[in-house]
């Protein structure tokens, strides 16, 4: 854009004297280009304000405004916007809405997303949209706060900023806003000298008076009178004033906005999992002795029990009448042992005994195979045999 | 007559404020609309925000495979973790899947560890951490009972978000001497699985 000053513009307003003439002209390319930058910055800045306004004014109905913290809902839901959420009878909740909700793994922290599916007991299974997995933790009814219902773009991004420590981004935010709030101003020059011009006029001719009020101003300022003069500064000091305390409402108001915003921040949280395929343990079976036999010792008062044994190497083997222990092996390689205690029996009865193969600790397996002793008597001793 | 540029500059000002304040609200209903009117979720991944990504070296295969487990039978196995999101993440580990809930499952003790050194397959060189190295000690029934979701997760594990992180888990079982006799030929089965979420 090329200024130039002011009164080297052309004057399309012929009828005006040689002075002043600027103040209620039609204006050049400078004036118009000052009135459509203030009108464009104005608009921006009552545009955030009226999206300021959309983010907590329904809170007054008690709907929940919170800032998106994470883009589990991308692309729909952007980081940095606020999410108004509507309180809803918790029954009346259905899968594909997006719910805010008491985040069920970070007590205190809320979180925003999508009810996916139904959980067993009433509860719900949410989803991110952006996340490939739902959320682990179902939530309960009674813990959502409410339906998203209003979406206002990117302005809580300050809200994201700050809680980053972005303050880069912070810092070039405000810069833009202050550089927005002077660009305002840019033609109050020249609606202060309209308003001059109605204000001197007296009788409440708007400036739109055009070329009459325009030749009155002109009148006046050629033959001023002190007390007039007075009069239009102290005007323009309240005017200034004035100006001075509406910029400050505007700007206590949207800071006042921007502080209330924070206060309910969302972790919409990502997540990712990773899985181990079940593993399957599997404890063993102890297997049993099979193909008990009984072999009389020669030359001594014992006999000899054998059996066959196909498992996995035991702690030991007994031999077993009912559930007495009559005699141990030392191994579990062995497939043999040694029986002549016949004391612990008694005389003359016929003896059916098992073998116990014990694995470990107490994991035993008995033979379903037995053989058989019978307790004689010898001169001094008793003797067992076959 | 032409306009005059003070009398343009007021309009402006009065007609420009509650246009743009009008327009606001316009954009608000019509982004809410795009947002919140779809009732399905349409998987997409065009999103530059920040990620939580959790990967692990185990190909897919379990843990364990175990048969003829006898009173006094143990076993470790690890595994690492990696975590290569953008953005700082808790990482728990959770019991999913499997039938647990067995006599064997519950006679079964479970220690979980994390730390450094080793991978799938082998332990070796693993060395817990100091502080926490310990992630759960129990049995198998009730981790997998008791330890089902993010909030229930076991292990303190938070990244930076900054660069490529890992963790090594080792996963031990054991079946106690005194385990009863009528353990013999049960079965039990649990699946593990790590969920990263960003804090």
């Amino acid at each position: 854009m090329s200024t130039h000053p002011a009164h080297a513009l052309p004057r399309r307003h012929a009828s005006a004297g040689a002075s002043g003439l600027a103040a209620v002209g039609t204006g050049g390319l400078a004036d118009w280009s000052r009135i459509v930058v203030a009108t464009v910055a104005r608009g921006v800045v009552a545009a955030l304000l009226g999206l300021a306004f959309w983010a907590v004014a329904p809170a007054v109905l008690g709907w929940q405004p919170t800032t998106v913290m994470t883009g589990s809902m991308a692309p729909r839901i952007p980081v940095g916007d606020v999410v108004v959420s509507r309180p809803v009878d918790p029954l009346a909740l259905h899968q594909g809405q997006v719910l805010l909700f008491d985040d069920p793994d970070q007590p205190g922290h809320l979180r925003l997303h999508r009810f996916d599916a139904p959980g067993v007991d009433g509860a719900i299974v949410t989803k991110g949209d952006a996340n490939p997995s739902a959320d682990s933790s179902p939530v309960a009814r009674d813990a959502v706060h409410g339906v998203a219902m209003v979406r206002v773009p990117a302005v809580g991004l300050p809200v994201v900023w700050a809680r980053e420590g972005d303050w880069a981004h912070l810092g070039l935010a405000a810069a833009a806003l202050a550089v927005l709030l002077v660009l305002t101003t840019l033609d109050s020059p020249l609606r202060r000298r309209a308003s001059e011009a109605t204000g001197v006029d007296g009788d409440g001719t708007p400036p739109g008076g055009g070329g009459r009020a325009g030749q009155d101003e002109e009148a006046r300022r050629e033959n001023p009178t002190p007390p007039r003069r007075l009069h239009r500064r102290l005007h323009r000091r309240a005017r200034r004033r004035r100006t001075t305390a509406a910029v400050s409402a505007v700007v206590v108001a949207t800071s006042t906005i921007g502080l209330m915003l924070p206060a309910e921040a969302v972790a919409a949280s990502f997540l990712a999992t990773t899985s181990s395929p079940p593993s399957s343990l599997t404890a063993t079976t102890v297997v049993a002795p099979t193909a008990l036999t009984c072999t009389n010792t020669s030359g001594s008062s014992g006999v000899v029990i054998g059996w066959s044994y196909s498992g996995e190497a035991p702690e030991k083997f007994e031999l077993m009448y009912g559930s007495t222990v009559l005699a141990t092996t030392t191994a579990g390689t062995q497939r043999s042992v040694t029986y002549d205690q016949g004391a612990l029996l008694a005389l003359g009865n016929r003896y059916t005994l098992t073998v116990r193969t014990t694995l470990a600790g107490s994991w035993t397996a008995t033979s379903t195979s037995t053989t058989s002793v019978q307790v004689t008597a010898l001169v001094l001793a008793s003797a067992v045999r076959c | 007559m032409p306009i005059s540029t003070p009398r343009a500059a007021r309009l402006a000002a009065f007609v420009g404020v509650p246009v743009a304040f009008v327009v606001s609200g316009v954009f608000v209903s019509a982004a809410s609309y795009s947002a919140f009117s779809a009732t399905t979720t349409n998987p997409t991944s065009n999103w530059t925000a920040g990620t939580v990504a959790l990967a692990d070296d185990d190909a897919n295969a379990a843990l364990f495979t175990a048969t003829n487990l006898k009173p006094g039978s143990t076993a470790s196995n690890c595994i690492k973790v990696t975590s290569t999101g953008s953005l700082p993440s808790n990482v728990v580990l959770y019991g999913t899947g499997g039938t647990p809930n067995t006599p064997l499952g519950t006679a079964l003790t479970l220690t979980v560890e994390q730390g450094t050194g080793g991978g799938f397959g082998s332990c070796t060189g693993f060395t817990p951490d100091a502080t926490n190295g310990t992630a759960y000690t129990g049995t198998l029934a009730a981790f997998a009972g008791s330890r089902t979701s993010f909030a229930t997760g076991v292990g303190s594990w938070t990244t930076t978000g900054a660069a490529s992180e890992s963790k090594v888990y080792r996963i031990t079982y054991a079946l106690p001497t005194n385990a009863a006799n009528s353990l013999q030929s049960a079965t039990t089965s649990l699946g593990f699985t790590w969920e990263a979420q960003n804090n």
